[in-house]
């Protein structure tokens, strides 16, 4: 619009008319293209290792011509080698004092941890990942990715963090007596949370059970979830002079009771380990 | 695709969908109205500046996508080792992979309350008595109503919120007498007494037992039994009758409460 202003207030000569008008509506997309696009990728999670690393699919690869059996030993190998990162993550979090979000894609389950137990566990019924992965997989950097928790940066979701409702005291018991029940309010919304954490990882959490069609709500929570990694969140990067980020999503389906209580009870620098 | 299921659901909602049509094409109008009067502009200019306008805000729209596509297509492939190279020193390092891994989650079974502890859900109001991972009895509790109590002159406020964390049961009493605090007179639209006063005490109101947690908060028993599974406290913790029973005979002193 800008633009479009610029043009209506300032007259320009007739050659640089022509310029303008055939030159910059085609470069337009190509500079943005290379901001938006380019910029991103370049910002990387994990420095990616340059050493020899035993990675995912490396070891396996190099293994298979030699045999077909060896080729599962180093399956099981490497599985068990994802395994110990991730109880040794759990372990050193369950010494310290705080909340951690454990995600276990492996063996579908979500569960929230308090000081080193078990408060809630949720079964998954579905879950996603972005293709970037692959990229983190390839590059042998997927294992030291996952090496360290990760810490919560924000959350939002469809529902209220911490529901309060704000009453005034009332005059006399009459009125006490009308206003008693009358704050009890059952929430029906649809839940859908969306967690940043730190080395790129997003985090949305899905309600498994079908949206309601009446709530809008979470319909316009998913596009501006979308719209924001595309867009808004590059630009507030660009604007705060930081290096736009390209986030590794991993979207995920519990039931609405366990999505909604994760989203209340994880505090704002909860950490979070995940084995995939 | 769940992007677009998105659009279309939420396109569903809008119900003035010719007039939302009518407006797009007020504005391409005007758009190349302001081309045209702006640089003696033809049709075909204002239609490449639109175009170009369209491409960029799809561009933007998808880059997303764009981004993940290509990382797809562009991954490096890393360095290969050479330092597992025969299946013995495979064997060797998985046995060594499978001990640590059983090491490991035998540590972490340890590092779990050996007696019995309580885990109250806030959302669902429910709460879990278990010992170790076995689950010994659960059901329906209630807790903080989420409710912010201001006096009519706005000088005092009170959080009726259920703190979130862990705990341990500091004290267990029965037959416990309520100390009435200043809002539960506010809250009833009455007068406040002075600190010692005879109205202040309440016997009965709070069950059999109660277990003291810490800071005033205590899981006790109700009057109100049939708002148990609901959000109604002011803080406390409320259990039915027989789970309050149940629970104060399996729980000790410095008990674990985990609230979340």
């Amino acid at each position: 619009m800008s633009l479009l202003l610029l043009l209506k207030t300032k007259k320009l000569k007739k050659t640089e008319n022509r310029i303008v008008h055939t030159i910059v509506p085609f470069l337009l997309p190509v500079f943005l293209s290379l901001i938006w696009i380019s910029l991103p990728l370049f910002n990387r999670p994990v420095v990616f290792p340059e050493e020899p690393v035993i990675a995912a699919k490396s070891l396996s690869q190099s293994l298979l011509r030699k045999s077909k059996e060896i080729h599962l030993e180093a399956d099981q190998w490497l599985s068990l080698r994802s395994e110990l990162i991730f109880l040794e993550n759990i372990n050193s979090l369950s010494k310290s004092d705080s909340f951690v979000l454990v995600v276990d894609l492996h063996d579908s389950i979500v569960a929230l941890r308090i000081k080193g137990v078990n408060v809630l566990e949720s079964n998954i019924s579905s879950f996603r990942t972005s293709k970037g992965f692959t990229h983190l997989q390839k590059a042998g950097a997927l294992p030291l990715w996952l090496s360290q928790p990760f810490r919560l940066i924000d959350a939002h979701a469809t529902v209220q963090k911490l529901p309060y409702k704000i009453i005034q005291a009332p005059k006399d018991s009459v009125e006490a007596n009308k206003l008693k029940f009358k704050n009890i309010v059952l929430e029906k919304q649809d839940v859908y949370c969306e967690y940043e954490f730190s080395r790129h990882l997003q985090l949305d959490v899905y309600q498994a059970e079908k949206r309601s069609p009446t709530d809008w709500r979470a319909a316009l929570f998913r596009i501006f979830n979308y719209v924001d990694n595309a867009y808004f969140s590059s630009c507030i990067d660009i604007l705060k002079l930081r290096w736009p980020v390209h986030r590794f999503h991993i979207s995920l389906e519990i039931p609405y009771s366990d999505a909604q209580a994760i989203y209340r009870a994880l505090p704002g620098n909860a950490l979070a380990v995940v084995r995939m | 695709l769940e992007f677009y299921s998105d659009l279309l659901h939420l396109a569903k909602q809008l119900q003035n969908m010719n007039g939302f049509f009518r407006q797009f094409l007020v504005f391409w109008q005007k758009t190349k109205d302001v081309f045209q009067k702006a640089g003696k502009s033809t049709d075909s200019v204002a239609t490449a500046w639109i175009a170009g306008l369209c491409a960029s805000c799809l561009l933007l729209l998808f880059s997303y996508d764009i981004r993940d596509a290509f990382l797809q297509i562009n991954a490096p492939n890393a360095p290969m080792s050479e330092t597992i190279s025969d299946r013995e020193e495979l064997s060797k390092e998985t046995r060594n992979e499978k001990r640590s891994v059983t090491q490991l989650k035998a540590k972490l079974a340890r590092a779990a309350p050996t007696g019995t502890y309580l885990i109250i859900n806030t959302s669902k109001n429910k709460f879990y008595l278990k010992r170790g991972t076995r689950l010994l009895h659960s059901g329906d509790c209630s807790t903080g109503s989420y409710t912010v109590l201001h006096t009519r002159n706005k000088k005092e406020k009170w959080i009726f919120e259920t703190p979130r964390g862990w705990f341990r049961v500091r004290q267990k009493i029965v037959d416990p007498v309520w100390r009435m605090p200043d809002w539960a007179f506010i809250e009833e639209g009455l007068a406040v007494p002075g600190n010692q006063d005879a109205d202040r005490f309440e016997r009965g109101v709070l069950g059999d037992y109660a277990l003291d947690i810490g800071n005033g908060y205590l899981i006790h028993g109700t009057l109100y039994q049939r708002l148990l599974g609901l959000p109604v406290t002011h803080g406390c913790v409320r259990l039915g009758d027989r789970d309050l029973e149940i629970i104060y005979n399996a729980m000790y002193i410095n008990s674990w409460v985990f609230i979340y």
